[in-house]
């Protein structure tokens, strides 16, 4: 279980899966691999907190999932994001921007 | 739009994830499969073995079950869920441990049945609603006599009138006075309980009749024949509770008259403590009123040196109760000054339900304090149990934590196995309540009022579930929080098999409930010891009379028949002639061996009068009122009384001898210190008396009071229409009261035998108030006191098991089971002996509540505080033997070995 990477930051994980879920739908897996792929594997999602927090989204109305097929013909639960979840994405990204901005500058700061 | 119906959509999630669990935990289960595949193919694809990418997945997956948990608690409606689901798994591991089960939901029956049973009485006789509208405003008006000291005297006729005229602040008062009468009319002549009353009566209390119509003002005239109202139980027993006896004749006394309606039975509320509050009356022998007759009392017949009417007032509205005290005290002192017969006479007021209720409440209220200690006590132990059961259980809860079971789903599940514990030990103490309560009314004096109405009711039912509710809370909370400081760590590296230990503070806090349970218990044994022993006290007391062996019955000669003709007094041969052939007919009963006709049995408070003592008048004027009785020869024979001095009052002491009287030592020690008190002459009702003799002290009013002087004047010198007969009897005193029946029906069959037992049942009835009090306090201080030793035993035990190979190797290293063996009882001894202490502190602050319980003794009686400490350490050892044998006789290699 030795891995180069971190684990991804509490709270931060919301942020991650509406943005990968932005760009089409997809299975819990599915988006471990997208968030591990666009971090260039830097980021690891721990799998143990996935899907609560999918469970969680799905309960806030920020996604939706249903089941579906998959690409080699398995049933999967799908998730999309929904129109809230959309307007969350936003939100959560102006504040993620901030908030690390403001990070920046503490760090820079002499 | 699309925000609403991604609500909707989350709603909706929730209701089905609710109401579909079977599907939704399955569709839980294949995301789970679907993704380890997933990631097992993406390890494979990396070149791994299929098994290892297996694993691998496995691994980073973090644990499937302990996924499943957070994604459960992530879900909403789960609380209704997962408590459906924990009461299933309380009952599932309480049915998997039966001892642990019937133990603990005994224990918690034995607390919520005894409060509930107590609860209900309580409830029904303090906390009902009054039958009374405005009960606050009703008041008992007594007169005082500074003479004799006495606040709780009947009235005179023509005081009760001056006081309602002139006084503002009661807007209406009204005399009672009791009367019993023999109904005759067809069939056998029946003794009923009547009540004479002021026609307004009824409208100062503010009672409704439940048939016909209550007194008018000009009703009551004795002349005119009895008005009467029926008591709502005598209608419903003698009359079937026929609305037409409205307007029917009534024979009373051999007096007809009309019955114009029927009074509930709520009305006699108070009747009977009234009449046991005041100095003097005349008896009240039923438990209800029988029969209400209309009076209106002339003043030329109730003199004003006359006290027998029990006075109630109804303060005006917004006026105090001092401020009528004020005012009637002010009358008052205008009448002494108007009236010698007022002399040093006053009024005393005092809230009716005080009179009602002020003997029964304290004993009432120590008993309700006493269960609530009973239940602390079943908490205790049952949250003792139940932390015992939490550390065994350490291994469970840890594997359950591990997975991923959040401490606040930990913490419910307890609560929720405590609920069900509750739920249980409620059900069974709510039927043992029932059960309870019967014995409960059998066992209590029939002079609590409203006793009977106690019933465990909705109101009754109400408060159960709160105490339970709290009870609940209480013991569930504890091992709840216990596994809060749990070390998995240790809980899981624990062998199986071997019992996980507890942690330091569990073990403190599982002592600490057992040191209360201790302390709690013995407050309760040395409150049931003080009465106790205030109980054996009053048993010892020297009535001065034995009643074993006497048998009572008392009877009454109609005015019709056997007229009070003053013109003659005393010689009336009709009254005198009949007690005289009675006795005779009694005496020549083969089984009789002694018999006597006396104006009252003793232990009935009879009546006082003012006397002088011949050649000593003015120092007389100062001397309180003195107990008058009256006897016939036999009497101390029959009741087993002393003769002191001189003679007792024999046959030949009829209405034409010289007038004499006995007196009591009391009497004699008080008024005749120096010299015989035989030959001097005292006088009461106009005559002087020549002392002839003095008896021995006879109690008068309830066995735990001193008795007063008193003079025994013969009863044909002072013929009576109540009288009552004594019977010393050979064999069973019962036995005769059929014969002795039929001797007076020979010598006139209209009259009714009444109040027909045993002395000794006269006797033992004063006795059963504090018997009562004694008893239950007694019983519950037992099982508290059991609780509490089964405590200390279980702790002990733990300990024992805790300790065994510590112990094996003391024994290994040579220490004698002896050495063994102390430790234990000395652990044991220790937590009793804190317990004890501190019991003891709390007893002495907390049993000045049974000052008016006790007799004889102080509510600090050393003898009780030093017995009561001693026994519970005897019996705490004998508890922690047990558990110390075993720990002696244990098999050191084998303590070693389990390590």
């Amino acid at each position: 279980m030795t891995r180069s990477g971190a684990d991804v930051l509490q709270g931060t994980l919301d942020l991650l899966i509406l943005k990968a879920l932005s760009l089409e739908p997809m299975h819990g897996w599915g988006v471990a691999q997208r968030i591990q792929q666009f971090s260039r594997d830097v980021l690891q999602v721990n799998q143990g907190s996935l899907y609560p927090a999918l469970h969680r989204l799905e309960h806030r109305g920020w996604i939706a999932a249903e089941w579906g097929t998959s690409e080699n013909n398995r049933r999967a639960k799908y998730y999309r994001l929904t129109e809230t979840g959309r307007g969350q994405l936003e939100a959560e990204r102006a504040q993620w921007r901030r908030f690390s901005a403001a990070v920046e500058l503490v760090l820079e700061a002499d | 739009m699309g925000r609403a119906r991604d609500l909707l959509g989350a709603v909706l999630l929730r209701v089905r994830e609710t109401f579909r669990r079977g599907t939704v935990e399955r569709e839980l289960d294949d995301e789970v499969r679907f993704h380890i595949e997933l990631e097992t193919r993406a390890g494979i694809d990396r070149g791994l073995t299929a098994e290892a990418a297996r694993r691998e997945a496995l691994v980073k997956f973090g644990g499937v079950e302990r996924f499943k948990e957070e994604a459960r608690d992530a879900r909403g409606l789960a609380p209704l869920e997962d408590l459906g689901r924990d009461v299933r798994h309380a009952g599932r591991l309480l049915r998997k441990s039966p001892g642990f089960a019937a133990a603990a939901v005994l224990t918690l029956a034995l607390g919520i049945g005894a409060n509930t049973a107590i609860f209900s009485v309580v409830d029904a006789v303090l906390l009902s609603e009054s039958p009374f509208p405005e009960p606050d405003r009703l008041v008992m008006v007594w007169e005082t006599d500074r003479a004799s000291d006495t606040h709780h005297e009947p009235a005179s006729w023509p005081d009760v009138v001056d006081f309602d005229e002139r006084s503002r602040t009661l807007s209406e008062i009204g005399a009672v006075v009791g009367q019993d009468f023999t109904l005759g009319g067809d069939g056998e002549p029946e003794r009923v309980t009547g009540l004479a009353v002021t026609p307004n009566l009824f409208q100062l209390l503010g009672v409704r009749p439940i048939a016909g119509r209550l007194f008018r003002e000009d009703e009551g005239d004795f002349a005119a024949g009895p008005v009467v109202l029926l008591g709502e139980e005598f209608w419903r027993g003698r009359y079937g509770g026929d609305p037409g006896v409205v307007g029917r004749p009534i024979t009373l006394n051999e007096r007809t008259g009309i019955i114009v309606g029927v009074a509930p039975a709520a009305a006699d509320l108070g009747i009977r403590q009234v009449h046991e509050r005041a100095d003097y009356a005349p008896s009240f022998s039923g438990d209800e009123v029988d029969v209400w007759q209309a009076f209106r009392p002339t003043a030329d017949a109730f003199p004003r040196e006359t006290h027998p009417f029990l006075t109630l007032g109804r303060l005006a509205p917004g006026v105090a109760l001092a401020a009528a005290q004020e005012e009637l005290a002010s009358i008052a002192a205008d009448l002494e000054e108007a009236y010698p017969e007022n002399a040093a006479r006053g009024v005393n007021l005092e809230p009716y339900s005080d009179v009602v209720f002020g003997p029964v409440r304290p004993a009432l209220l120590v008993l309700l304090g006493a269960v609530a200690l009973v239940l602390l006590v079943t908490c205790a132990n049952v949250a003792n149990l139940l932390l015992a059961r939490t550390t065994a259980r350490s291994r469970e809860v840890a594997v359950r934590r591990a997975l991923g079971a959040g401490s606040g789903r930990i913490r419910r599940q307890f609560l929720v196995e405590s609920l069900v514990l509750t739920v249980l030990g409620t059900a069974v103490g709510v039927a043992l309540a029932f059960a309870g309560l019967e014995a409960l009314v059998a066992l209590a004096p029939s002079d609590i009022p409203r006793l009977a109405e106690a019933e465990v009711d909705g109101r009754v039912l109400a408060f159960t579930a709160g105490v339970a509710g709290i009870v609940a809370l209480l013991f569930g909370l504890l091992p709840a929080l216990q596994t809060r400081r749990m070390d998995i760590h240790e809980a899981l590296q624990a062998q199986p098999g071997r019992r996980v230990s507890e942690g330091r503070a569990a073990r403190g806090f599982r002592s600490a409930l057992v040191v209360a349970e201790v302390a709690l218990a013995v407050m309760l044994v040395i409150g049931a010891g003080l009465l106790l022993r205030s109980f054996w006290r009053l048993q010892a007391v020297d009535p001065g009379f034995r009643a074993a062996g006497v048998l009572k019955a008392e009877y009454q000669l109609p005015g019709t028949r056997y007229p009070r003709d003053f013109s003659r007094w005393p010689d009336i041969p009709e009254i005198n002639g009949l007690h005289v052939r009675f006795l005779d007919a009694v005496r020549s009963i083969p089984g009789v061996e002694a018999a006597t006709i006396a104006g009252g049995h003793p232990l009935d408070p009879g009546f006082t009068n003012s006397f002088q003592i011949i050649g000593r008048e003015a120092e007389s004027a100062d001397f309180p009122e003195i107990r008058v009785r009256f006897i016939s020869a036999g009497y101390l024979e029959a009741v087993g009384g002393e003769l002191l001095e001189g003679r007792t009052v024999s046959d030949a002491d009829d209405a034409r001898s010289t007038p004499v009287v006995v007196i009591n030592r009391t009497a004699a020690e008080r008024y005749f210190a120096e010299g015989s008190p035989l030959g001097q002459q005292i006088r009461f009702w106009g005559t002087n008396r020549t002392i002839v003799g003095v008896i021995g002290d006879e109690r008068f009013k309830g066995i735990d009071q001193a008795t007063d002087p008193a003079v025994y004047a013969p009863l044909l010198q002072n013929p009576q229409q109540v009288a009552t007969l004594l019977v010393r009897t050979v064999g069973a005193p019962l036995s005769l009261a059929l014969e002795i029946r039929r001797r007076l029906s020979e010598l006139d069959p209209q009259l009714a035998l009444f109040g027909i037992e045993p002395l000794q049942a006269t006797l033992s009835g004063t006795l059963s108030k504090p018997r009562f009090t004694a008893t239950l306090l007694l019983l519950f201080a037992a099982v508290a006191l059991l609780l509490a030793l089964v405590g200390v035993h279980g702790v002990l035990s733990y300990a024992v098991a805790r300790r065994a190979p510590e112990v094996g190797i003391r024994m290994a290293l040579g220490a004698s089971r002896g050495e063994v063996i102390r430790s234990v009882l000395g652990e044991g001894l220790a937590l009793a002996g804190i317990g004890t202490a501190l019991g003891l502190a709390g007893a002495f602050l907390a049993n000045r509540l049974l000052a008016s319980l006790v007799f004889g003794i102080t509510t600090t009686d050393a003898g009780t505080f030093v017995a009561v400490p001693a026994a519970v350490l005897a019996v705490a050892a004998v508890a922690s033997l047990a558990p110390a044998l075993r720990a002696s006789r244990q098999d050191p290699i084998e303590a070693l070995r389990a390590e």
